[in-house]
Formats: C-alpha cells, structure tokens, sequence
C-alpha cells in the first residue's frame, strides 16, 4: 500500500460507501490487514466491502475515529477521562435500534474496546429488564414446563417468568 | 443482518451475562432452561467471578462484637453501601473466598464453635460437621482460602493451648472431600498467631510472633507461618525487620502493612513478598512498595482494594473508613453506619459459587 493514502473507501453490506482514516482502520484487526492488502495500491480499484450495515458502520467509524489518536499514541489521564465521558454519550443508544448490530460488528472486526463497551452497555440495560423483555430481544421461547415454573417458584420465592 | 434485533451468537451472550450482578442472573434463570443450566455451569460461574473479582471488588464489613446482631455491609465498588439480609444468627464472618464466607456461629463463646459455608449472593448455607477436637484448648484461629491447583476450599482451624502457648493440633476441612483431617505442625517455641489469615494462590499466610524468654518484657520475633492448601504442608518464613500491623495482599502477592517508627520518615510501609527472587540466594525477598506518611500509629491499614490501601484510622469515629491512595496520599472517607467498635473488613466479590457441590 503507498504511504501517500490517509483514508481508504469500503461499502458498507447495504453497498454504501464510507471512508475511514488509516489511523482509525487500524483498530479493527481485519481492516488492519486489509490495508495491508494489495486492494489499497493505488492502481487498485476494487472496494472492498464490510458485512456490517450502514446504519451501524457509521457509529463503528464514529467510534474509531474518536478512540484513534489515543490508540495510536497514548494518551494523558484527562484524555482518558474525557474519552471515557464520550464513550458513555456514545453508547446511549437502544437495544432494539442497533445495540447489538454494534456488539456483532465490533466482534466481526475484532474491537476488543467497542465489544466490551458494547457488552457491559447491554447488561447494565439488562438490569432493569423483566424476563420477558429479555426473551423478545435474544429472541428467546419460554421452555419451562409449568412443572418446572412451579418448582422454580418454590426454590426461588418471588421469582417471575414474565 | 437485517433491521431488527439480530440474534446474538452464544459467545457474545455469556461475555454479556457475566458482567451482570448475581440479583438478576438468579432473576434470569426463569428466562429458559438453557440459561437455567448456564448459570451452573462451572465455566460460566468461573468467567463471572472473574469478572466479579476484577470489575466490582468489594468490601465486606461487619460489626466486632459476638454479642450483637451481626449486622453485614457490603461496600461496593460504586461506594455505595448496602446491608447484607438474612446473615447467619450470631455469626462472625472468619473468612471470604471467591463469594464464598466461612462463618462461625458462637452462641455461649465457649467450644463447640459450629462453622458454615455461606454464599449470600445466592443464598445458599452449608454447615460445616464439627471437629473432632476435645475442648481442652485455650483458643483456636479459623481460616479460610482457595487453592487453585486442586479446585477446592479449605478451612484450617489451629488450636492453641494458651494466648502465647503451644499449636495443640490443626484440622483441614475440604469443601469438595467434606472432610475433616488433622495436619501435623511441630514448633518448638511458645508461639502467638495473628487471628486473620490471607490466602495467595493457594497459600494460607498469618503473621506469628515467636516469643525467646519467659521475661515479658523481652521483645518478639516476628515471622510468617505459610501452609500450602494443596500439600498441606507448613513453612515458618522470616521476614524484615519490621513492626508489622496486618497482612494482606498486593497484585496477588504476600503484603504485609508495617510502621516505621524511623523520625526522618515516620509512616505507614507496604512490603510485598516475592518468592524465588534468589539473587543473594534466599527463598523469600521483601521489597518495600510504599510508605505513606500520615499519621503512621493511628493509620490503621487494615486491606487493599483496587490498589488503594482502606484503613480504619483511630482518630476518626469508628464507622468511617478511610481509602489511601499510595501513590498520590490522597484520602477518601466513607462512612458506614454508627457502631461502637468498629468494624472487621474482607474483601469480597459476589459470585455463583456454590456451597455444595465439589466444584469440578
């Protein structure tokens, strides 16, 4: 790849094109590699494509391109303080809207920053949750039988099934 | 993936699930069987405490005191205070594992002494049988730490014929075998050990003072007794010389706090303990970490949680904890709940861990 380029085109799965700084590519492992790939000479046309949709790739770049100058220097404690203010502003946002299209591209990407974000934004929305809204957003079927919801209920007093 | 809500591969999941408090994976077993199974899963309960241990440490606190209700405050790492309901009636928390507490219920302070293995997390009690001891011992010391290397709890109980006084006998206890055996620990000299014990990958440490004449006024000798919760073997190791005040841990190793009575520096000082340093051919080096200046006699360090050392100081009232950061010596008071006599501190992490089964 010629040292020239600064920021690289890719389609999003929804064919949609984005472009991503060097710097911040470099925090997903597999745009690191595809960097290093032929397809980013310059006498390469070909675009590659990410199988994450637009709607997502946009915060997942958002998000590489805030966390990049400190990946790739390091940074003061009050960076670090700031950074994590802005992960939290960053991370308010719905299950149901795309927090798990988050989760699945951050794993797909390998960003282990924005998978544990991602994971630890999904459980503390969890806690407040009810069994049943946990079962419609992992698309979960109730399997107890009311033989076993009964006993459940006798070795956990107040337990709910919805 | 489409616009809904995608469904999430197990992996992302579990790596979701451990992160959540005990309170709602106990709600949450109602979700499906499968969760139901998740949650005892060993692999499962062991990504979580490690989660637990590492992202929500927290201190437990309870009231000295046998005669009053056993009030219990878990601190946890937002600081934010809570008492712990339903603890075991006249119960006096001896030790903290892994979510684990061992207690031991006194109900005339005199023998027997009846232990349980409590996980108050997830509610669940096991009484420990009683030795089989005769009761003609002066006091006994309870400790209570996980080995690693064979996957098991251990409770160590030392009898002693006297304050200062010969080791009289040892009992193991093992949480998976549910047996007691006695463990053979000879020492010549009249002996005193500390009543709290720390346990370090598998190693159950107390602080022991070895007293050389019958004159009360001659000094101690401070050492360390070791006992390897795997071969269940003791070792007496020596150590600087120091006035110690408390072991404890520091970056899973041996720490012991001490005071330093030397008047250009006058402190609080935290040696940590490295094993096989071997350089100038000793098993054992102690390297002096840090030394905090406040107030070093009435510091009282009593833990370290999250590499801040809490203390109880003596000028405050009773209730407050104090958390000293080494580094910068900056202080954070907390103040618990009032209490005439101040309080025993653990540290602690919620956890699934059973108290039944044999955790393999």
């Amino acid at each position: 790849m010629s040292s020239s380029v600064e920021a690289i085109t890719v389609l999003s799965s929804d064919g949609d094109e984005f472009k991503i700084t060097v710097s911040a590519a470099k925090l997903s492992k597999p745009l690191n590699w595809m960097l290093e790939d032929v397809c980013f000479s310059d006498d390469c046309d070909e675009v590659p494509t990410i199988e994450v949709n637009s709607k997502t790739l946009v915060k997942v770049i958002e998000y590489c391109e805030k966390h990049a100058p400190r990946a790739n220097s390091g940074a003061s404690d009050s960076d670090a303080e700031e950074l994590k203010k802005w992960d939290i502003e960053f991370m308010k946002m719905d299950v149901k809207d795309i927090l798990f299209h988050i989760l699945m591209a951050a794993n797909y990407l390998h960003m282990e920053g924005l998978y544990d974000l991602a994971c630890q934004t999904a459980a503390d929305l969890m806690k407040g949750m009810t069994v049943s809204q946990i079962r419609k957003i992992f698309h979960i079927k109730n399997d107890f039988s009311s033989e076993e919801q009964e006993q459940l209920r006798r070795q956990h007093p107040g337990c709910s099934f919805d | 993936m489409n616009d809904g809500i995608p469904f999430l591969p197990e992996e992302i999941i579990r790596n979701i699930l451990k992160r959540l408090p005990v309170k709602s994976l106990m709600r949450f077993q109602c979700v499906c069987r499968q969760w139901r199974i998740l949650f005892k899963t060993p692999s499962f309960i062991a990504n979580h405490l490690d989660h637990s241990n590492h992202q929500n440490p927290c201190l437990l606190l309870q009231r000295y005191g046998i005669d009053n209700p056993s009030n219990l405050y878990c601190l946890d790492s937002e600081m934010q205070v809570r008492e712990l309901q339903n603890p075991p009636k006249q119960g006096k928390i001896v030790g903290s594992s892994n979510g684990l507490l061992c207690v031991e219920i006194n109900k005339h302070d005199a023998p027997p002494h009846f232990l349980l293995v409590w996980n108050p997390t997830i509610r669940e009690v096991r009484l420990v049988p009683e030795t089989n001891i005769s009761k003609d011992y002066g006091h006994h010391l309870v400790g209570f730490g996980f080995c690693p290397i064979i996957n098991d709890y251990k409770i160590v109980i030392t009898y002693f014929s006297g304050v200062y006084s010969d080791l009289s006998a040892v009992k193991v206890y093992s949480l998976s075998l549910g047996a007691w055996k006695e463990v053979e620990f000879r020492l010549n000299d009249t002996v005193g050990l500390s009543s709290s014990s720390v346990t370090v990958n598998g190693v159950m440490f107390w602080l022991m003072s070895k007293r050389f004449g019958e004159d009360p006024d001659d000094e101690d000798e401070n050492l360390i007794v070791s006992f390897d919760l795997s071969v269940e073997v003791f070792t007496v190791i020596p150590i600087p010389e120091l006035e110690p005040i408390e072991l404890t841990v520091y970056e899973e190793k041996l720490a012991i706090f001490s005071w330093n009575r030397s008047s250009e520096h006058p402190g609080t000082d935290m040696w940590v303990m490295e094993e096989g340093v071997g350089a100038s051919g000793e098993r054992w080096g102690w390297t002096k970490k840090y030394t905090c200046s406040p107030d070093p006699f009435f510091l009282n360090p009593r833990t370290i949680l999250r590499n801040e050392i809490v203390c109880c100081p003596l000028w405050e009232d009773e209730s407050t904890v104090v958390f000293l950061n080494p580094t910068s010596e900056k202080m954070k008071k907390f103040a618990i709940s009032k209490c005439d006599y101040g309080y025993c501190i653990f540290n602690y992490a919620e956890s699934l861990i059973p108290a039944f089964t044999n955790f393999l």
